[in-house]
Protein backbone atom coordinates (compact mmCIF):
# COMPACT_ATOMS: atom_id res chain seq x y z
CA UNK A 1 0.00 0.00 0.00
CA UNK A 2 1.37 3.43 -1.15
CA UNK A 3 1.26 5.90 0.82
CA UNK A 4 0.82 9.31 -2.14
CA UNK A 5 2.16 12.77 -0.64
CA UNK A 6 -0.40 15.02 0.05
CA UNK A 7 0.01 17.60 -2.59
CA UNK A 8 1.29 21.44 -1.96
CA UNK A 9 -2.30 22.67 -2.25
CA UNK A 10 -3.81 20.26 0.24
CA UNK A 11 -1.57 21.03 2.86
CA UNK A 12 -2.01 24.46 1.93
CA UNK A 13 -5.69 24.35 2.88
CA UNK A 14 -4.96 22.36 5.86
CA UNK A 15 -3.22 25.61 7.01
CA UNK A 16 -5.76 27.54 6.06
CA UNK A 17 -8.27 25.66 8.12
CA UNK A 18 -10.07 24.09 5.48
CA UNK A 19 -11.80 20.67 6.93
CA UNK A 20 -12.24 19.35 3.90
CA UNK A 21 -8.76 19.34 3.07
CA UNK A 22 -8.50 17.40 7.03
CA UNK A 23 -11.20 14.89 5.81
CA UNK A 24 -9.11 14.09 2.58
CA UNK A 25 -5.83 13.71 4.84
CA UNK A 26 -7.70 11.28 6.90
CA UNK A 27 -9.12 9.06 4.43
CA UNK A 28 -5.42 9.10 2.67
CA UNK A 29 -3.52 8.44 6.28
CA UNK A 30 -6.25 7.36 8.71
CA UNK A 31 -5.60 3.76 8.52
CA UNK A 32 -1.88 3.58 8.56
CA UNK A 33 -2.47 5.83 11.91
CA UNK A 34 -4.40 3.23 13.20
CA UNK A 35 -2.25 0.59 12.41
CA UNK A 36 0.25 1.66 14.29
CA UNK A 37 -1.83 3.18 17.23
CA UNK A 38 -3.08 -0.28 17.13
CA UNK A 39 0.69 -1.63 17.38
CA UNK A 40 1.90 0.37 19.81
CA UNK A 41 -1.18 0.50 22.13
CA UNK A 42 -3.09 -2.70 21.52
CA UNK A 43 -6.01 -1.73 22.27
CA UNK A 44 -8.55 0.01 20.07
CA UNK A 45 -10.24 2.74 22.00
CA UNK A 46 -6.69 3.69 22.58
CA UNK A 47 -5.83 3.65 19.19
CA UNK A 48 -8.93 5.47 18.03
CA UNK A 49 -8.15 8.31 20.93
CA UNK A 50 -4.96 8.51 19.75
CA UNK A 51 -5.57 8.65 15.88
CA UNK A 52 -8.24 11.33 16.79
CA UNK A 53 -5.51 13.08 18.63
CA UNK A 54 -2.68 13.13 15.88
CA UNK A 55 -5.02 14.53 12.83
CA UNK A 56 -5.81 17.21 15.21
CA UNK A 57 -2.22 17.95 15.97
CA UNK A 58 -1.41 17.74 12.13
CA UNK A 59 -4.81 20.33 11.90
CA UNK A 60 -3.17 22.65 14.48
CA UNK A 61 0.48 22.31 12.73
CA UNK A 62 -0.03 21.65 9.11
CA UNK A 63 1.89 25.53 8.83
CA UNK A 64 4.85 23.22 10.76
CA UNK A 65 5.30 20.49 8.58
CA UNK A 66 8.90 20.94 6.08
CA UNK A 67 8.52 19.11 2.75
CA UNK A 68 12.15 19.82 2.42
CA UNK A 69 13.07 18.23 5.71
CA UNK A 70 11.32 14.76 4.27
CA UNK A 71 8.05 13.07 3.45
CA UNK A 72 4.56 13.83 4.64
CA UNK A 73 4.13 9.92 5.63
CA UNK A 74 7.22 9.61 7.84
CA UNK A 75 6.60 12.92 9.32
CA UNK A 76 3.35 12.11 10.42
CA UNK A 77 4.01 8.49 11.08
CA UNK A 78 6.70 9.89 14.18
CA UNK A 79 3.91 12.31 15.16
CA UNK A 80 1.70 9.51 15.34
CA UNK A 81 4.01 7.01 17.28
CA UNK A 82 5.30 9.66 19.70
CA UNK A 83 2.06 10.31 20.91
CA UNK A 84 1.23 6.92 21.25
CA UNK A 85 4.66 6.18 23.02
CA UNK A 86 3.55 8.90 25.70
CA UNK A 87 0.17 7.42 25.96
CA UNK A 88 1.47 4.29 26.58
CA UNK A 89 3.86 5.76 29.24
CA UNK A 90 1.29 7.93 30.41
CA UNK A 91 3.48 10.79 29.89
CA UNK A 92 2.92 14.20 29.61
CA UNK A 93 -1.14 15.25 28.10
CA UNK A 94 -1.53 14.46 25.03
CA UNK A 95 -2.36 17.75 24.09
CA UNK A 96 1.19 19.23 25.38
CA UNK A 97 3.19 17.10 23.74
CA UNK A 98 5.40 19.01 20.75
CA UNK A 99 5.99 16.16 18.02
CA UNK A 100 8.96 18.71 16.85
CA UNK A 101 12.37 17.77 18.68
CA UNK A 102 14.88 20.53 20.00
CA UNK A 103 17.70 18.27 18.19
CA UNK A 104 16.06 18.19 14.64
CA UNK A 105 15.94 21.85 14.53
CA UNK A 106 19.90 21.46 14.33
CA UNK A 107 19.09 19.44 10.35
CA UNK A 108 20.48 21.18 7.84
CA UNK A 109 17.97 21.26 5.08
CA UNK A 110 20.10 21.83 2.27
CA UNK A 111 21.55 18.19 3.75
CA UNK A 112 18.94 16.34 2.97
CA UNK A 113 18.26 13.33 0.57
CA UNK A 114 15.25 13.97 -1.12
CA UNK A 115 13.33 11.18 0.18
CA UNK A 116 11.10 8.85 -2.34
CA UNK A 117 7.74 7.19 -1.39
CA UNK A 118 8.13 3.61 0.42
CA UNK A 119 6.01 1.15 -0.11
CA UNK A 120 5.06 -0.78 3.06
CA UNK A 121 5.76 -3.92 1.23
CA UNK A 122 9.05 -2.96 1.10
CA UNK A 123 9.97 -1.78 4.38
CA UNK A 124 7.96 -4.89 5.68
CA UNK A 125 10.89 -7.05 3.18
CA UNK A 126 14.18 -5.04 5.06
CA UNK A 127 12.58 -5.21 8.28
CA UNK A 128 12.05 -8.76 7.99
CA UNK A 129 15.36 -9.34 6.48
CA UNK A 130 17.12 -8.19 9.61
CA UNK A 131 18.65 -11.49 12.17
CA UNK A 132 15.72 -11.72 15.08
CA UNK A 133 17.64 -10.49 18.01
CA UNK A 134 18.22 -6.95 15.76
CA UNK A 135 14.81 -6.73 14.98
CA UNK A 136 12.95 -7.50 18.31
CA UNK A 137 15.16 -4.99 20.11
CA UNK A 138 14.02 -2.48 17.72
CA UNK A 139 10.28 -3.47 17.74
CA UNK A 140 10.77 -2.83 21.71
CA UNK A 141 12.42 0.34 20.96
CA UNK A 142 10.46 2.00 18.40
CA UNK A 143 6.92 -0.05 18.86
CA UNK A 144 7.21 0.27 23.04
CA UNK A 145 9.03 3.12 23.78
CA UNK A 146 11.76 1.18 26.15
CA UNK A 147 14.95 2.45 26.28
CA UNK A 148 18.29 0.86 26.16
CA UNK A 149 18.16 -0.67 29.88
CA UNK A 150 14.50 -1.15 29.90
CA UNK A 151 15.09 -3.70 26.88
CA UNK A 152 17.97 -5.29 28.84
CA UNK A 153 16.15 -5.76 31.89
CA UNK A 154 13.66 -7.21 29.61
CA UNK A 155 15.44 -9.52 27.56
CA UNK A 156 18.47 -10.00 30.52
CA UNK A 157 20.96 -9.42 28.35
CA UNK A 158 23.83 -6.64 28.83
CA UNK A 159 22.66 -3.09 28.04
CA UNK A 160 26.26 -3.15 25.69
CA UNK A 161 24.90 -5.92 23.56
CA UNK A 162 21.26 -3.86 22.99
CA UNK A 163 23.27 -0.90 22.24
CA UNK A 164 25.16 -2.72 19.51
CA UNK A 165 22.39 -4.89 18.36
CA UNK A 166 20.01 -2.01 17.76
CA UNK A 167 23.07 0.25 15.99
CA UNK A 168 23.64 -3.07 13.70
CA UNK A 169 20.08 -3.52 12.84
CA UNK A 170 18.89 0.30 12.08
CA UNK A 171 22.11 0.44 10.05
CA UNK A 172 21.20 -2.57 7.95
CA UNK A 173 17.70 -1.66 7.65
CA UNK A 174 19.74 1.42 5.91
CA UNK A 175 21.69 -0.62 3.40
CA UNK A 176 18.79 -2.76 2.59
CA UNK A 177 16.54 0.68 2.05
CA UNK A 178 19.74 2.01 -0.28
CA UNK A 179 19.66 -1.06 -2.24
CA UNK A 180 15.94 -1.15 -2.67
CA UNK A 181 15.72 2.63 -3.87
CA UNK A 182 18.76 2.05 -6.23
CA UNK A 183 21.13 4.38 -4.31
CA UNK B 1 42.52 7.34 21.51
CA UNK B 2 40.41 4.67 23.85
CA UNK B 3 38.34 7.77 24.91
CA UNK B 4 37.27 9.11 21.27
CA UNK B 5 36.69 5.40 20.67
CA UNK B 6 34.19 5.22 23.32
CA UNK B 7 33.08 9.15 22.49
CA UNK B 8 32.32 7.90 18.97
CA UNK B 9 30.56 5.32 19.95
CA UNK B 10 28.39 6.90 22.97
CA UNK B 11 27.55 9.52 19.72
CA UNK B 12 26.51 6.61 17.42
CA UNK B 13 24.36 4.85 20.31
CA UNK B 14 22.66 8.38 21.11
CA UNK B 15 21.71 8.95 17.36
CA UNK B 16 20.21 5.61 17.24
CA UNK B 17 18.38 5.76 20.57
CA UNK B 18 17.05 9.34 19.34
CA UNK B 19 16.20 8.14 15.59
CA UNK B 20 14.06 5.36 17.59
CA UNK B 21 12.81 8.05 19.75
CA UNK B 22 13.81 6.43 23.14
CA UNK B 23 16.41 9.28 24.47
CA UNK B 24 16.18 10.60 27.60
CA UNK B 25 15.98 14.07 28.22
CA UNK B 26 19.75 14.59 29.36
CA UNK B 27 20.61 12.50 26.03
CA UNK B 28 19.07 14.86 23.91
CA UNK B 29 21.08 17.42 25.49
CA UNK B 30 24.26 16.15 25.07
CA UNK B 31 23.09 14.94 21.42
CA UNK B 32 22.27 18.61 20.34
CA UNK B 33 25.50 19.67 21.73
CA UNK B 34 27.44 17.43 19.87
CA UNK B 35 25.57 17.98 16.31
CA UNK B 36 26.22 22.15 17.28
CA UNK B 37 29.89 21.66 15.37
CA UNK B 38 29.43 18.80 13.61
CA UNK B 39 27.39 19.02 10.52
CA UNK B 40 27.93 15.12 9.00
CA UNK B 41 26.29 14.00 12.77
CA UNK B 42 23.54 15.92 11.19
CA UNK B 43 23.36 14.51 7.97
CA UNK B 44 23.59 11.05 10.04
CA UNK B 45 20.87 11.67 12.58
CA UNK B 46 18.51 12.47 9.59
CA UNK B 47 18.86 9.31 7.67
CA UNK B 48 19.45 7.27 10.80
CA UNK B 49 15.70 8.94 11.85
CA UNK B 50 14.24 8.23 7.90
CA UNK B 51 15.84 5.15 8.40
CA UNK B 52 13.66 4.56 11.59
CA UNK B 53 10.42 6.03 10.43
CA UNK B 54 10.39 3.48 7.95
CA UNK B 55 9.50 0.59 10.76
CA UNK B 56 5.94 2.72 11.08
CA UNK B 57 5.12 1.43 7.82
CA UNK B 58 5.89 -2.28 8.40
CA UNK B 59 2.23 -2.16 10.83
CA UNK B 60 -0.18 -4.32 9.77
CA UNK B 61 -3.21 -2.04 8.07
CA UNK B 62 -5.45 -4.71 7.48
CA UNK B 63 -8.30 -3.30 9.97
CA UNK B 64 -9.66 0.21 10.06
CA UNK B 65 -11.04 2.40 12.58
CA UNK B 66 -14.20 2.70 13.18
CA UNK B 67 -16.27 4.38 10.49
CA UNK B 68 -17.03 7.02 13.39
CA UNK B 69 -13.97 8.35 14.02
CA UNK B 70 -13.78 10.12 10.98
CA UNK B 71 -16.76 12.50 11.96
CA UNK B 72 -15.47 12.46 15.68
CA UNK B 73 -12.72 13.82 14.26
CA UNK B 74 -14.29 16.32 12.08
CA UNK B 75 -16.71 17.87 14.88
CA UNK B 76 -13.27 18.19 17.44
CA UNK B 77 -11.91 20.27 14.70
CA UNK B 78 -14.67 22.23 13.72
CA UNK B 79 -15.26 22.81 16.85
CA UNK B 80 -11.42 24.39 17.40
CA UNK B 81 -11.63 26.19 14.53
CA UNK B 82 -14.46 27.65 15.33
CA UNK B 83 -13.71 28.86 18.69
CA UNK B 84 -10.52 30.12 17.51
CA UNK B 85 -8.39 27.04 18.76
CA UNK B 86 -9.83 26.65 22.38
CA UNK B 87 -8.80 23.43 23.73
CA UNK B 88 -12.37 22.97 25.72
CA UNK B 89 -15.73 24.15 23.84
CA UNK B 90 -17.81 26.43 26.23
CA UNK B 91 -20.71 23.78 25.59
CA UNK B 92 -18.78 21.06 27.52
CA UNK B 93 -18.12 23.61 30.55
CA UNK B 94 -21.49 22.55 32.19
CA UNK B 95 -20.79 18.52 31.98
CA UNK B 96 -16.65 18.44 32.54
CA UNK B 97 -15.65 15.39 34.16
CA UNK B 98 -12.52 13.69 34.65
CA UNK B 99 -11.11 13.13 30.95
CA UNK B 100 -8.79 9.94 31.98
CA UNK B 101 -12.70 7.99 32.28
CA UNK B 102 -12.85 7.94 28.17
CA UNK B 103 -9.18 6.65 28.01
CA UNK B 104 -10.20 3.76 30.58
CA UNK B 105 -13.54 3.41 29.25
CA UNK B 106 -13.59 -0.67 28.13
CA UNK B 107 -15.89 0.61 25.76
CA UNK B 108 -13.98 0.00 21.61
CA UNK B 109 -15.42 3.36 21.12
CA UNK B 110 -16.16 5.89 24.30
CA UNK B 111 -19.48 6.82 22.69
CA UNK B 112 -22.08 8.64 25.02
CA UNK B 113 -25.49 7.58 25.30
CA UNK B 114 -28.03 9.90 24.54
CA UNK B 115 -29.39 9.59 21.21
CA UNK B 116 -33.04 11.62 21.58
CA UNK B 117 -36.12 10.83 19.83
CA UNK B 118 -35.86 11.88 16.87
CA UNK B 119 -38.18 14.76 15.59
CA UNK B 120 -41.69 13.88 14.00
CA UNK B 121 -41.63 16.03 10.68
CA UNK B 122 -38.38 15.08 8.97
CA UNK B 123 -40.24 12.22 6.76
CA UNK B 124 -39.08 8.85 5.80
CA UNK B 125 -34.93 9.62 5.46
CA UNK B 126 -33.93 9.41 1.68
CA UNK B 127 -32.59 6.35 1.44
CA UNK B 128 -30.92 6.11 -2.53
CA UNK B 129 -28.79 4.09 -4.06
CA UNK B 130 -24.83 6.39 -3.93
CA UNK B 131 -21.72 5.19 -4.01
CA UNK B 132 -20.59 8.01 -1.42
CA UNK B 133 -21.78 8.15 2.01
CA UNK B 134 -24.69 10.65 2.49
CA UNK B 135 -25.94 11.82 5.60
CA UNK B 136 -27.64 14.55 7.54
CA UNK B 137 -28.89 16.90 10.83
CA UNK B 138 -31.75 15.30 12.47
CA UNK B 139 -33.20 17.27 15.38
CA UNK B 140 -33.63 15.16 18.21
CA UNK B 141 -36.16 15.19 21.39
CA UNK B 142 -35.52 13.56 24.19
CA UNK B 143 -38.00 11.89 26.18
CA UNK B 144 -39.64 13.76 29.70
CA UNK B 145 -37.26 14.83 31.70
CA UNK B 146 -34.14 14.47 29.59
CA UNK B 147 -32.29 17.11 27.31
CA UNK B 148 -32.35 17.58 23.45
CA UNK B 149 -29.38 16.44 21.43
CA UNK B 150 -28.19 16.77 17.61
CA UNK B 151 -27.95 13.71 15.91
CA UNK B 152 -25.98 13.35 12.01
CA UNK B 153 -26.92 9.64 10.66
CA UNK B 154 -24.75 8.82 7.67
CA UNK B 155 -26.27 6.32 5.54
CA UNK B 156 -24.43 4.05 3.21
CA UNK B 157 -26.40 1.97 0.45
CA UNK B 158 -28.89 2.53 2.05
CA UNK B 159 -28.12 1.33 5.16
CA UNK B 160 -27.14 3.73 8.42
CA UNK B 161 -23.28 3.15 9.51
CA UNK B 162 -22.24 6.24 11.70
CA UNK B 163 -24.24 8.25 14.31
CA UNK B 164 -22.81 11.32 15.31
CA UNK B 165 -24.74 13.54 18.64
CA UNK B 166 -23.92 16.44 20.01
CA UNK B 167 -25.02 18.11 23.20
CA UNK B 168 -25.17 14.48 24.77
CA UNK B 169 -25.47 14.08 28.82
CA UNK B 170 -23.21 11.48 30.65
CA UNK B 171 -25.80 8.54 32.16
CA UNK B 172 -26.21 8.33 35.78
CA UNK B 173 -23.89 7.55 38.04
CA UNK B 174 -22.60 3.90 37.54
CA UNK B 175 -24.42 3.17 34.65
CA UNK B 176 -23.68 3.06 30.66
CA UNK B 177 -25.97 3.53 27.74
CA UNK B 178 -26.66 0.82 24.93
CA UNK B 179 -27.70 1.02 21.95
CA UNK B 180 -30.68 -1.34 20.46
CA UNK B 181 -31.18 -1.51 16.74
CA UNK B 182 -34.94 -1.50 15.87
CA UNK B 183 -36.27 -3.58 12.56
CA UNK B 184 -38.97 -3.74 10.17
CA UNK B 185 -40.26 -6.93 11.41
CA UNK B 186 -40.40 -5.01 15.12
CA UNK B 187 -37.09 -7.30 16.60
CA UNK B 188 -35.02 -5.43 18.56
CA UNK B 189 -31.29 -6.29 19.02
CA UNK B 190 -28.45 -5.44 21.08
CA UNK B 191 -26.04 -2.77 19.87
CA UNK B 192 -23.11 -1.62 21.78
CA UNK B 193 -22.67 0.10 24.92
CA UNK B 194 -21.19 3.82 25.47
CA UNK B 195 -20.46 7.07 27.01
CA UNK B 196 -20.23 10.33 26.04
CA UNK B 197 -17.09 12.15 25.75
CA UNK B 198 -15.64 15.06 27.12
CA UNK B 199 -17.40 17.02 24.97
CA UNK B 200 -20.58 15.58 25.45
CA UNK B 201 -20.64 14.19 21.84
CA UNK B 202 -20.79 10.68 20.36
CA UNK B 203 -19.76 9.19 17.88
CA UNK B 204 -20.92 5.58 16.93
CA UNK B 205 -20.20 2.80 14.42
CA UNK B 206 -23.04 1.21 13.72
CA UNK B 207 -21.91 -2.11 12.60
CA UNK B 208 -25.37 -3.73 11.84
CA UNK B 209 -26.09 -6.88 14.15
CA UNK B 210 -28.27 -8.89 11.62
CA UNK B 211 -32.59 -8.57 11.30
CA UNK B 212 -32.65 -7.01 8.41
CA UNK B 213 -33.74 -3.03 7.78
CA UNK B 214 -32.85 -0.91 10.58
CA UNK B 215 -35.79 1.73 11.04
CA UNK B 216 -34.59 3.41 14.32
CA UNK B 217 -32.74 3.16 17.47
CA UNK B 218 -33.18 3.16 21.28
CA UNK B 219 -31.05 4.10 24.11
CA UNK B 220 -30.94 2.27 27.42
CA UNK B 221 -29.71 2.97 30.59
CA UNK B 222 -28.10 -0.31 32.24
CA UNK B 223 -25.56 -0.69 35.52
CA UNK B 224 -22.21 -0.19 34.21
CA UNK B 225 -20.72 -3.58 34.06
CA UNK B 226 -17.21 -2.80 31.87
CA UNK B 227 -18.57 -4.72 28.78
CA UNK B 228 -18.61 -7.79 30.82
CA UNK B 229 -22.91 -8.69 29.65
CA UNK B 230 -22.66 -10.25 26.03
CA UNK B 231 -26.19 -10.99 25.56
CA UNK B 232 -28.09 -7.79 27.34
CA UNK B 233 -32.02 -8.59 28.33
CA UNK B 234 -34.45 -6.13 26.11
CA UNK B 235 -34.59 -3.00 28.45
CA UNK B 236 -38.03 -2.45 29.96
CA UNK B 237 -39.94 1.05 29.64
CA UNK B 238 -38.48 2.76 32.22
CA UNK B 239 -34.97 2.15 31.37
CA UNK B 240 -35.53 3.46 27.64
CA UNK B 241 -33.92 7.16 27.41
CA UNK B 242 -33.98 7.82 23.66
CA UNK B 243 -35.45 6.28 20.57
CA UNK B 244 -34.53 7.58 16.87
CA UNK B 245 -37.14 6.97 14.02
CA UNK B 246 -35.73 6.58 11.14
CA UNK B 247 -39.16 6.75 8.93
Amino acid sequence: MTHPQPSAELLRRLAEGDDAALRELYRQYGRLAYAIALRVLGREDRAEDAVQEAFLRVWKNADRFDPEKGAFSTWFGRLVRNLCIDMLHRREPLMNADPIDDVERWLDPAGSVAEPVLDRLIARDVFLRLPPEQSQILELAYFNGLTHREIAAALEIPEGTVKSRMRLGLEKMRRHLDGSQGQ
Amino acid sequence: MTNGRMDRERIRDLLVAHALGISSEAEREELAAALRHWPEGRLELAALMRTADVLALTSDQSAAPAIGLEGRIMMRARSERDEGGTRAPRRAARHRRARPRRLRSAIPYGFAAAFAALAIGFGVMAFRDDPEPVGRWLAVQGSSGTDAALAYVTNYQNAPVGLLLRDVPPPPEGSIYRLWHVHADDSVLAGPTFQPDAENSVALALAAPGGGEVVGFAVSVEPNSAGAITTPELPTRDAIRYTIGLE
